[in-house]
């Protein structure tokens, strides 16, 4: 009886304790909003804080140019990031490919994007053998994300043509951050990794590229785009493209930007362009 | 001031340091211990604050804020850690553990003392809540993120600190309980021993020495005091002991001292006074004595008591005041009073402290001493010999008027002055005077001159002196000048007496002689008339046989004159078989024939330092004396007897000297000579040698000879030892002092019979045998001559021939003029002429006296080949 009693009031305080913190996060999430400031929140595809400091540069001359404040922010993970741009929280954003996809319903368009394409691909430790994916069969990989294209979709069409399931001949271990998984390939933690492969190219793998195989290569992917919610103001949407564009890789102040976003340049873009890829990344996501 | 015992003050020593020490120390710890918990307190907040910023970034940037309060409520379960607030970059609160702070505004400076304001932190304490508020920026690179504030609860701190005190304080209570119960342990320890020294030492200060030392192994230093005080009391104890030694001595001085001590108080009343000072003044008691004052009683005449009032007030003192004292039956005495005059400190006299000595006797002896000094002054002053005493460097510290009068020098001026700068011809007795230093002994010098007085003879005595333990040298000096000449003349008239006895014998041997000399003479005449042819051999027969006539008949006049003569003394060394052999001859051809003369000379030269002539006549007398007591003083009976003069060397050693109380130490020559004569009885004896005591039958004998005989050999440093019998003989030994003399070599070697020479030698002698035999001498010695025969002639001679002449040969006496006039007139011609003095006397005053005008050299005659050749080059030589 009293067991009883207690557990009741224990679950009665738990329930309250969350719903309470639920009541905390929506008053602060409105607490959070200024009339006057430019909400820009970038795909989690890197650390908060990482994401944080390569796109500060661009906010602080979008702030400067417009006079608003630009917020820069992120999610915790792929769904709470779609699912608050599904509800169109975000001004301008840098959403995935598949993000931008899911959130286009909602009001979201291209203004830009940046170059070149990249390629996702699968990487192995060359002392462990696998040079093909048929030797991923059985095998531990680790991987960005099941909705991320370079970090795992891709690799369904190729399997499949295999005749192998990604679902259930190999075990995926989704890691989010392209960092982990090539640490996780190196330290032997995982067979193989599936990432964007321009990340190898980041000076903290220069010593270590060598020991790895990339075994297959997803078709080319444009990189991921820069999109603004309907109903900004124009000017404001000309003076953030004009800012995007202006980016030049001659000048070493944009060029120190461009290099820390991992592009060489960013050009103005349409909805119109990402179709052909959203035709591919509609069939993988079928398979 | 208040005195505790040490219990007390150890106590409370202890209690204090301990609380005062126990206070500081939790004080200070707690205030260390305070800033130190709020440092780490900070230092904790900060950290959480750091932590929490970087962990909420990321919440922030992905707008999780479910997360980020999860996150915080996660960091405030950690201790001490109160609230947790987040804002965002505009002080929005984007999370807190109060619920209620969301979307307020963070206040930009929390409440309280703000500890650190720096860009990047800032603390305040508010010390009012006991809250500590740590505030950091979120930083993401260069862009704020927003605030962390972390509010920390000081209430876990102050309660440790509060603990802290409370046990610092409980810890003080401890330990001064602790220190109380060590401060009484101390103090009982202290104290006990403390207890026991102080038993001790009140035993010790009344006199009790044996009382045993406590002795505390536990505490060096009261160990070290025990040991301190234990040579302490030993120390104290023989000082003590000593004292009662020192106080008994000078009591017992006080109570035995021969002087009169007193005390008196300033008015003159006794206030202490020994025995002897009772007996001075005739007291039977002390208590009839002290009653009575110095001053008014005892002092006589009140003149000196003012004299001495004022005497000790301004010396403070007197010392041998001389006065006379009043004793009881009204008696006076003259007494030295010495007295100190003691002071308060205002320099009034309180007391006289004195000592008095009677000198009654002293100063009538003192009176009779000086009488006695003055009498022997007198004596001294009065005395005609000189009579000089010095001290030991040489001072003159006493000169008589006879030394004044002798010298000139008054003694004012010769006091105190070294002798030698006085009398100078006192330095060549510097040896006399070293050797009496040395060796206290009298020093006898006859016949000695003083400076270049001549004429005069003194005998001088220098004898140590000591008195009052000073050391000096007197010397005495007895003007002999006069009993010298009349000894002289006696001793003369002493020869002429002998010699009135040998003339009887000399006169009958010379006849003899001249008989033999003449007979031969007669024989040879006698042939001569008879035209005889007399050979070569025949002729060397008379002349040999009166050639030992002459020789003969000039021995006996040699030793006739040798007697006769008056001459200076002169001491050289003699030897004495030579005057035995003189003696000898003498004897030989004066006595009487039934005297048998046995000789016995030693081999060898027997030097003494004598006067020849003086030692002859002493040998002779004794001889004499001899012969008669075996002729003319046996009377009618038979006349005869063995004289025997015999000489050896013997040792006087001190056995020798005891029994010869004339004898020292040394070697001697011993002339014995002994008869087989009438002999002495000891009556006799005893008067042998005073003057003009005789046994002989009146007129033929003076009673001068043994007399004579004693004199000489005493001055000689010798004596003369007798030893006789009646009817059996006598026996004179004569000791004359050994003189080391080298026999010089050319003494015994032949010397030669002639001593070549050259030159002319001009010869004046009115004897015509001399004055050939003289030529034909100096002929055969390879001299040229010229014969003049008188004095006049020699001197004209010597004028016309003087370049040529080397010496001149000059007779002493001589008709017409003298060898002195002729001398004297040939100094005229050339005063360095060389002369050369010939007589037949010895060498007496008449010889010096032209001596002394610078004649080179003397010869006896008669002289032979040898004398005058020899002499002549030596003269020539010069």
């Amino acid at each position: 009886m009293n067991l009883r009693k207690g557990s009741l009031i224990f679950g009665t305080l738990f329930v309250l304790f969350f719903a309470a913190l639920s009541l905390i996060d929506q008053a602060l999430a409105h607490a959070h909003d200024y009339p006057n400031a430019i909400k820009f929140s970038i795909f989690p595809y890197k650390s908060p804080q990482t994401i944080f400091r390569l796109f500060s540069p661009i906010a602080k001359r979008i702030q400067e140019k417009t006079g608003k404040k630009v917020n820069v922010v992120s999610a915790p993970d792929f769904d709470t990031f779609v699912e608050r741009g599904i509800k169109g929280e975000y001004d301008l954003a840098l959403p995935c490919v598949t993000c931008f996809f899911m959130m286009q319903p909602a009001g979201y368009h291209v203004i830009a994007r940046g170059e070149p394409f990249f390629h996702g691909g699968v990487i192995t430790r060359k002392d462990s053998g696998i040079t093909s994916l048929e030797q991923l069969k059985g095998k531990k990989i680790a991987a960005i994300g099941r909705h991320s294209f370079a970090g795992f979709m891709f690799l369904k069409l190729p399997m499949h043509e295999r005749g192998l399931s990604t679902e259930e001949d190999m075990h995926f271990h989704f890691l989010k951050k392209n960092d982990s998984i090539i640490f996780g390939v190196l330290n032997k933690k995982y067979d193989a990794g599936v990432i964007r492969l321009d990340s190898l190219n980041s000076p903290m793998f220069e010593a270590i590229r060598d020991t790895v195989t990339i075994i297959n290569k997803s078709p080319q992917i444009p990189q991921f785009p820069f999109v603004v919610k309907d109903g900004i103001d124009p000017e404001i949407i000309s003076a953030v493209l004009d800012i995007l564009t202006g980016l030049n890789p001659g000048n070493e102040e944009d060029k120190k930007v461009l290099r820390s976003l991992g592009l060489q340049k960013i050009v103005p873009a349409q909805d119109s362009d990402y179709d052909t890829f959203g035709k591919i990344l509609k069939s993988s996501s079928e398979l | 001031m208040i005195a505790f015992k040490i219990r007390t003050h150890l106590i409370l020593s202890v209690s204090l340091i301990t609380l005062l020490l126990t206070s500081v120390i939790v004080s200070l710890y707690t205030v260390r211990a305070k800033e130190h918990a709020f440092s780490k307190l900070s230092e904790y907040g900060e950290t959480i604050a750091f932590d929490t910023a970087y962990a909420v970034a990321d919440h922030i940037i992905n707008e999780d804020y479910a997360l980020l309060q999860n996150t915080i409520l996660k960091f405030a379960t950690l201790s001490n850690i109160d609230t947790i607030e987040i804002s965002d970059s505009d002080w929005t609160m984007l999370a807190a553990t109060d619920l209620n702070m969301l979307g307020t505004i963070m206040p930009h400076t929390p409440s309280g003392e703000s500890l650190k304001n720096e860009d990047h932190i800032s603390v305040h304490i508010d010390r009012q809540v006991h809250k500590l508020t740590v505030t950091v920026p979120i930083y993401i690179g260069d862009s704020l993120m927003g605030h962390a504030r972390i509010f920390l609860s000081m209430h876990e701190i102050l309660a440790h600190i509060h603990d802290i005190q409370n046990k610092g304080i409980l810890s003080g209570i401890f330990f001064w309980m602790i220190a109380v119960l060590v401060g009484i342990g101390a103090s009982r320890m202290l104290t006990k021993p403390v207890s026991r020294f102080m038993q001790a030492t009140e035993s010790i200060s009344q006199g009790d020495f044996n009382v045993t030392l406590p002795s505390s192994k536990r505490i060096w230093e009261l160990q070290r005091f025990s040991s301190a005080l234990e040579v302490m009391v030993h120390a104290i104890e023989a000082r003590e002991n000593d004292l009662i030694a020192s106080e008994k001595k000078f009591r017992h001085l006080f109570e035995r001292a021969m002087e009169g001590i007193f005390a008196c108080d300033s008015s003159g009343i006794f206030e202490a006074v020994n025995p002897a000072m009772l007996a001075i003044l005739g007291y039977d008691s002390s208590d009839n004595l002290l009653p009575r004052n110095f001053f008014t009683d005892i002092l006589a005449d009140h003149d000196a008591i003012a004299a001495f009032k004022q005497q000790i007030t301004q010396q403070n003192f007197v010392k041998g005041y001389e006065l006379n004292l009043l004793k009881k039956d009204g008696s006076s005495i003259t007494a030295s009073l010495s007295c100190h005059a003691e002071r308060n400190s205002e320099g009034q006299i309180i007391r006289y402290e004195g000592l008095i000595r009677d000198i009654t006797q002293q100063k009538k002896a003192s009176e009779e001493i000086a009488q006695m000094r003055n009498y022997l002054h007198s004596i001294i002053e009065s005395m005609p010999s000189m009579l000089i005493t010095i001290d030991k460097d040489l001072i003159v510290t006493q000169w008589n008027s006879a030394a004044s009068h002798i010298t000139g020098i008054p003694s004012t001026k010769a006091i105190g002055e070294k002798i030698w700068n006085i009398a100078p011809f006192f330095r060549k007795y510097i040896d006399h005077v070293d050797r009496i230093s040395l060796y206290p002994e009298t020093i006898k010098l006859q016949r000695e001159h003083m400076g270049s007085d001549k004429e005069r003879l003194f005998n001088m005595t220098i004898f140590p002196l000591v008195t009052n333990g000073t050391s000096g040298i007197a010397i005495r000096l007895d003007d002999i000048t006069e009993l010298e000449t009349k000894e002289k003349q006696l001793q003369q008239a002493q020869k002429m007496e002998s010699l009135g006895t040998l003339a009887g014998g000399l006169a009958h041997d010379f006849n003899n002689v001249l008989g033999g000399i003449l007979g031969n003479l007669s024989l040879i005449q006698f042939r001569l008339d008879q035209h005889e042819l007399i050979s070569e051999e025949e002729l060397r027969e008379y002349v040999k046989s009166m050639s030992t006539g002459g020789y003969r008949a000039a021995d006996l006049v040699r030793q006739l004159l040798t007697l006769s003569r008056k001459q200076k003394i002169e001491l050289v060394p003699v030897d004495l078989n030579l005057s035995i052999k003189h003696v000898r001859k003498i004897s030989e051809n004066t006595f009487d024939r039934s005297v048998k003369i046995n000789i016995q000379m030693l081999p060898a030269p027997a030097y003494c330092l004598a006067d020849p002539s003086q030692i002859e006549q002493v040998i002779l007398n004794i001889c004499i004396n001899a012969a008669h007591s075996m002729t003319i003083m046996r009377g009618e009976t038979t006349w005869g007897g063995d004289l025997t003069v015999s000489l050896k060397k013997m040792t006087s050693d001190r056995i020798f000297c005891q029994s010869h109380p004339d004898a020292k130490e040394g070697l001697y020559w011993v002339v014995s000579i002994s008869d087989t004569g009438v002999g002495m009885d000891s009556t006799v004896l005893a008067k042998i040698f005073d003057p003009f005591f005789t046994t002989k039958e009146k007129g033929k004998g003076t009673g001068l000879g043994l007399s004579m005989a004693y004199s000489i050999i005493k001055q000689l440093n010798g004596f003369i030892d007798v030893s006789s019998k009646k009817n059996m003989g006598s026996t004179f030994n004569i000791y004359l002092p050994f003189l080391e003399r080298q026999i010089r070599e050319q003494d015994l070697l032949k010397d030669p019979l002639i001593y070549p020479g050259q030159g002319c030698i001009l010869v004046v002698d009115d004897d015509d045998i001399m004055l050939e035999t003289a030529c034909a001498i100096l002929k055969s010695a390879g001299y040229d001559v010229l014969a003049a025969r008188n004095g006049q002639e020699g001197v004209d001679i010597y004028r016309e021939k003087q370049s040529s002449l080397s010496a001149i040969l000059l007779d002493l006496v001589m008709p017409i003029m003298s060898g002195k006039e002729t001398y004297l007139e040939i100094k005229k011609i050339n005063p360095d002429a060389k002369v050369l003095l010939s007589s037949g006397f010895r060498h007496d005053e008449r010889v010096d006296d032209v001596m002394q005008l610078g004649v080179n050299g003397f010869l006896q005659k008669p002289y032979t080949m040898e004398n005058l050749t020899k002499t002549m080059k030596e003269i020539l030589a010069e």
